[in-house]
């Protein structure tokens, strides 16, 4: 037998499992080979070193580690196990229909006190009804508005008229005005033209009574609400492009009541961040004049919009025939 | 001549001629104790953890190095058993699905501790006292010796650690070898040969 092939069978040699013959050869080259008696004693003290490793105690505290162990695993799997259930299991029925009422009238109550969160149809609602009251007031700030800048006696004695009323009835408009928000940016735009298809005034549109007074009393010439309305469009998609929107426009029943020109109204909410290229623009169409100083675009205004109650009103220049 | 007969095993190790009749009825026993949990007996589940306490343990022991490791290992070794014990089919012996679970248990461990490393091994505690026969020098040097041993061990790759801890050191057969691995036999006995030459190799004069 060669010592390769004895080398080979050292294992099964080693584990006695190999049949009588062939170990009788195994150990009758064994005895003429020292090289392979020494390959074999090695074998020998592997395995007998490797039988022979000392074996490790069990510690003490073994089973009730893993008592412990277990106690703990299902602890957590309880814990988890609570939240994991659905609630309809471990409620009554009863208790669960009390708690979704009591839940449901919390919420209508809530719908109910002022200053909480509106659903959109209630809140679209509101926003009209608020665009329609300050619709009046628009009327009335602008009127004020042009006679504290002209000083027309006219239009101061129509000022006047407003002052006239008593405390209670002024009151009773402001309070109809009166939100939870700042009061609209007004904003007065005086065109010198009316239409922005043609340099000229409209002669087709005839002047209203209003308009007549108006006339007469020189501060504001000549008031077109057919033209304006065509401004009033191109404002409004002035206002669209900017990210805006237009509540409400109006040209009737503003003058009924104020006995103003019947100028023409834009009520229109705009972002912020957009109020000052929006006044840029606007002023490339007339002279603007604003209630109050514009508010900045700060930083700190990103995401709020702005209310805005813009009044058109033509004023042809000086000098000129509008009819 | 039939070393196995010749040298007898040490106690927790199996495989000799005289202890095949106890394995038989360890089998039995182990199914009883399966049948009895399963009926509702805890304690049941108790009698097999201190019947195999001692082989997982080493074997953990062996293949981890470490004791803290081996006793971790061995603790959810068994909780896995609890856990499983109710979809055991005896398809296999219970032996053979118990040291199933240890070298996968410490095969996850092995790939997780290769992320966290021990800066030190924790020491084992020894079953056997030093022995009588040996002068205070010579056992050191055994000691010696079988941590040479055990640290060519743990230098392995991780299938020959395997079946050298499996077939070396706790003294299965190969076909109990093979059950546990699912390696075929003689895939065993090849992968057994490489591992023992590079063992051999690597501990060349110090053995």
């Amino acid at each position: 037998m060669e010592c390769r092939r004895v080398r080979s069978l050292a294992d099964d040699y080693l584990d006695g499992a190999l049949d009588e013959t062939t170990r009788n050869r195994v150990e009758a080259h064994l005895e003429e080979c020292e090289g392979c008696r020494i390959e074999l004693d090695a074998a020998r003290r592997y395995r007998d070193a490797a039988r022979d490793l000392p074996r490790v105690k069990v510690p003490s505290d073994f089973l009730a580690g893993v008592h412990d162990r277990l106690d703990d695993e299902t602890a957590r799997r309880k814990g988890w196990a609570i939240f994991s259930k659905p609630l309809a299991i471990t409620l009554p029925f009863g208790v669960a229909a009390a708690a979704v009422a009591a839940f449901a009238l919390i919420f209508v109550l809530d719908l109910n006190r002022p200053g909480s969160v509106k659903p959109p149809e209630r809140e679209a609602a509101l926003e009209l009804q608020a665009a329609r009251e300050e619709k009046r007031e628009t009327a009335e700030s602008a009127v004020r508005f042009e006679n504290g800048g002209k000083k027309s006696p006219p239009a101061a004695g129509r000022a006047e008229e407003i002052r006239a009323k008593s405390p209670s009835e002024t009151s009773k408009d402001r309070d109809t005005t009166a939100g939870p928000g700042p009061e609209p940016l007004a904003i007065t735009l005086v065109l010198d033209r009316p239409s922005p298809a043609d340099g000229t005034a409209t002669t087709s549109a005839e002047p209203s009574p209003e308009a007549g007074r108006a006339k007469g009393a020189g501060t504001v010439r000549a008031t077109e609400p057919e033209p304006l309305r065509a401004r009033r469009d191109e404002l409004a998609s002035m206002i669209a492009s900017a990210g805006g929107r237009v509540i409400e426009t109006g040209d009737e029943g503003v003058s009924e009541r104020t006995h103003a020109e019947g100028p023409v109204t834009v009520l229109a909410v705009l972002p912020a961040s957009e109020l000052s290229g929006f006044l840029d623009r606007l002023a490339e169409l007339g002279q603007t004049r604003t209630e109050r100083a514009v508010p900045l675009p700060e930083s700190t205004n990103a995401g709020k919009t702005y209310e805005l109650r813009i009044r058109l009103i033509y004023r042809p220049p000086e000098g000129s025939d509008t009819r | 001549m039939d070393r196995k007969t010749q040298e007898g095993r040490k106690n927790g190790r199996v495989g000799s001629a005289g202890e095949s009749e106890a394995r038989g009825d360890g089998v039995r026993n182990d199914a009883a104790l399966v049948e009895r949990f399963r009926g509702g007996d805890i304690a049941a589940f108790d009698a097999l953890v201190l019947r195999h306490q001692e082989k997982i343990m080493n074997l953990c022991f062996r293949m981890l190095g470490d004791y803290e490791d081996a006793k971790d290992c061995a603790q959810d070794t068994f909780i896995k058993v609890y856990r499983s014990l109710g979809g055991f089919r005896f398809e296999s012996a219970f032996s053979t699905w118990l040291y199933r679970i240890a070298v996968n248990t410490c095969k996850n461990r092995l790939a997780s501790s290769r992320k966290r490393k021990r800066l030190t091994a924790t020491q084992p505690e020894f079953a056997d006292p030093p022995s009588p026969l040996l002068t205070p020098e010579e056992e050191m040097e055994k000691r010696e010796r079988e941590r040479e041993l055990q640290r060519a061990i743990e230098a392995l790759r991780e299938d020959f650690r395997t079946l050298v801890v499996l077939r070396d050191v706790e003294g299965l057969s190969y076909e109990e070898v093979s059950r546990i691995t699912g390696l075929a036999l003689g895939t065993v006995k090849s992968k057994l040969a490489r591992a023992r030459d590079r063992l051999r190799a690597d501990l060349k004069g110090r053995l």
